[in-house]
């Protein structure tokens, strides 16, 4: 598996091996200055030292020269000068002591400064001898003492010395050069090393770089991309932080307020919408800074003449610690729908209206008709009448239903809130069905449970959901069936059941029965003479007072319709 | 004119511009209410009639060509012999907030449309029943 290093990786191993590198070579290089300084300091100590022996050597013959001149002159000033020489030989030969590096030749030192001292000794004794015995005397003493031999074996030890002095300085030279050579060749290894670090970093560092470029270039792409996408969105997006100050916005967002980008960008809300707008508005900023979402509807009119109505969502933007730093608006223009919305509920309403008008004349001629109210009709007359009376009603129902629908769709439908006992409220509903379920020869049986349940609803409505759950089980009841209606508790929520005895509800038509004009195919169902809205009416109703509502088959056979809403908060 | 709380509903005034409801309204409520019904088909017509005709209740349609429901009781509360004559809206626009705004206009209720021949009567009785009591 390759694996793939990162920039900062790859930059740290080169920065890291080069220091290495150069540590190595700058080491190497101190180290082999240091030597050079050491053979040159070594080679100069070296050639002091035979040229203080050379000097020596120099000394021990005009010692011997200023004493044979005095052996023949016998001049006391020739004494004098051999004397100060005498001191200045033995001066030398001890200084030379320290410098000197091996033991062979601190050994050739002492034996020369002992033959020295021996040869100057005799050479004081001779210049005695001439003083106070004559030349002849001294001249005697000369012959007899082994003067060439000592002169000799003194050259011999100087020429060993300087020899041995030499030789060393040429083992050290050639070391020197060893080692000299050495660093320099690693000190170009090292170079040589550095520079392939260098061009291997200037790689890395560009394909960086060439990356780098490449995803800004993606990103600038991508930014334009989603740019072109929002400016041609025909809605407002936008994003404020949490003082409510724009920090991006849409072209739409520019041409709804008819500000140029550097005039809305860093604006607050309140500035660029005015305090009005922004005071009805501020509850449900408030919401979303409190990290809900908030969806909700606001008239504005940016032009101060046309009035418009807008949808705003707003998404809380958080940080990792979930902290609210802005949120996001996506702000739609429905004033177009919330003119069809209007127009349609007018229509509903004008249709509805036009549709009872012919219905109050043929429901009440109908009705005078069939209560023989205009004379006795032919059974068959009657018959007929009858049915046209059924159906009259039924049509009156479905006005009514499509009028809730379409209130309750548009969310027009107004709800009136009281606490309210649910046993007493259903109780009332069924005796205002008693007569319908009289007429389908079904008995309601009602247990209103223990304990009294108060629920917040609106009365009317509720009495119109329990009707119709109680007139639905009237209706598919068998001839002299039971209907059964039960209150019961539920931890936080009442519920209420209708049961029936009928014929329960076909498989394939569950699914629906709580939508707009669901209607079962079977026969029974259309004969019960529905409108196929009573169910969604229910359902609507019902969530609206935050409860759900639900069936289940009943054990035996049969029906339970039941809902539930929350049991109200004791005050 | 002021009714007497105690008297029996005879006469009312039906005021419908609907000729077909007219005349079922008034069958409804002579052959089953026996009552005594006197009906016109505008507001014009009935503001005209009302002083002289003294009914007791006045059943007014809500909307009518030219002067409509509402407008025809703010005549009849204008004047002082049928300010106090007892109104009963009749409208198909069967809206809560609708109902609301008619009864708010201080009339006995709302009789929603279509409403049922055989019990109008006894609905209306009811609410002349009920202002008496009140």
């Amino acid at each position: 598996m390759r694996v793939r290093l990162s920039f900062s990786v790859k930059i740290n191993f080169i920065l890291g091996l080069g220091l290495a590198i150069l540590v190595a070579v700058g080491t190497l290089a101190y180290r082999s200055i240091d030597e050079l300084v050491d053979a040159s300091r070594y080679e100069g100590a070296a050639l002091i030292q035979i040229g203080r022996l050379e000097a020596f050597m120099a000394q021990v013959k005009r010692i011997e020269s200023a004493q044979r001149k005095y052996l023949l002159t016998g001049a006391s000033g020739d004494l004098s000068i051999y004397r100060a020489a005498r001191l200045e030989a033995g001066m030398d030969i001890r200084g030379m002591a320290g410098v000197v590096e091996t033991l062979d030749q601190r050994r050739i030192l002492r034996e020369l400064e002992s033959l020295a001292e021996e040869r100057m000794r005799r050479l004081d004794t001779t210049a005695d001898v001439r003083a106070r015995l004559g030349l002849d005397a001294a001249t005697r003493l000369i012959s007899a003492s082994a003067a060439e031999s000592m002169n000799r074996e003194m050259d011999s030890l100087a020429d060993q010395f300087r020899a041995r002095t030499l030789r060393s300085l040429r083992v050290r030279q050639e070391d020197t050069t060893l080692s000299a050579g050495t660093t320099g060749f690693l000190i170009a290894w090292g170079i040589v090393f550095a520079l392939t670090l260098l061009v291997w970093a200037m790689v890395v560092i560009h394909r960086h770089q060439a990356r780098r470029r490449a995803a800004e270039l993606a990103l600038r792409a991508s930014e334009m991309q989603l740019r072109l996408i929002t400016d041609a969105v025909p809605a407002l997006i936008g994003y404020a932080d949490r003082e409510g100050r724009m920090q991006f916005h849409n072209k739409p967002f520019e041409r709804w307020l008819a500000r140029p980008a550097e005039r809305l960008r860093g604006f607050t809300l309140r500035n660029l919408l005015g305090s009005e707008t922004y005071d009805r508005i501020e509850p449900h900023i408030a919401h979303v800074l409190a990290g809900q979402p908030a969806q909700f509807e606001f008239p504005f009119s940016s032009d101060g003449d046309r009035a418009a109505h807008f949808s705003a969502q707003l998404v809380p933007r958080e940080d990792a610690q979930g902290g609210v730093i802005g949120f996001y608006l996506l702000i739609t223009d429905i004033t177009a729908l919330k003119e069809v919305d209007r127009m349609k509920s007018e229509f509903v309403s004008t249709v509805s209206h036009e549709l009872r008008t012919p219905l109050t004349s043929i429901r009440g001629s109908l009705g005078l008709i069939a209560a023989g109210v205009t004379g006795v009709l032919p059974d068959k007359a009657r018959q007929l009448v009858a049915i046209a009376v059924e159906n009259c009603e039924r049509l009156v129902r479905l006005v009514n239903d499509i009028l809730d629908t379409e209130r309750m769709a548009s969310g027009k439908m107004d709800m009136k809130f009281e606490v309210i006992e649910l046993g007493k409220l259903v109780a009332r509903s069924i005796v205002a069905n008693e007569g319908f379920a009289a007429m389908h020869g079904a008995r309601v049986r009602f247990d209103a449970g223990q304990q009294p349940q108060r629920v917040r609803v609106d009365q009317d409505r509720l009495v119109q959901v329990v009707i119709n759950l109680l007139s639905n089980a009237c209706k598919f009841s068998a001839p002299g069936g039971q209907v059964d209606v039960a209150i019961i508790r539920r931890d936080k929520w009442a519920r209420l059941s209708v049961s029936d005895n009928g014929p329960g509800v076909p498989v394939n038509f569950r699914a629906q029965l709580f939508e707009r004009f669901a209607r079962s195919d079977s026969s029974d169902a259309r004969r019960a003479g529905g409108t196929g809205l009573g169910l969604s009416i229910c359902r609507g109703i019902i969530e609206r007072f935050g409860g759900t509502i639900a069936f289940e088959e009943r054990p035996g056979g049969g029906s339970t319709f039941y809902f539930e809403i929350p049991i109200a908060e004791q005050a | 004119m002021s009714a007497d709380k105690d008297e029996e509903l005879k006469k009312i005034m039906l005021v419908e511009d609907d000729a077909d409801i007219r005349t079922v309204a008034t069958m409804a409520l002579e052959m089953v209410g026996g009552m005594q019904v006197h009906a016109f088909g505008s507001g014009e017509e009935a503001i005209a009639a009302v002083a002289g005709l003294a009914p007791q209740l006045i059943m007014l349609d809500v909307m009518m060509p030219g002067m409509n429901g509402p407008e025809v009781l703010v005549r009849i509360r204008e004047r002082v012999e049928t300010a106090d004559i007892p109104v009963v809206f009749m409208t198909a626009k069967v809206q809560p907030e609708e109902v609301e705004r008619l009864r708010a206009l201080g009339v006995l209720d709302v009789v929603a449309k279509p409403f049922d021949p055989m019990t109008l009567a006894d609905t209306i009785k009811g609410l002349w029943a009920k202002r008496a009591r009140s």
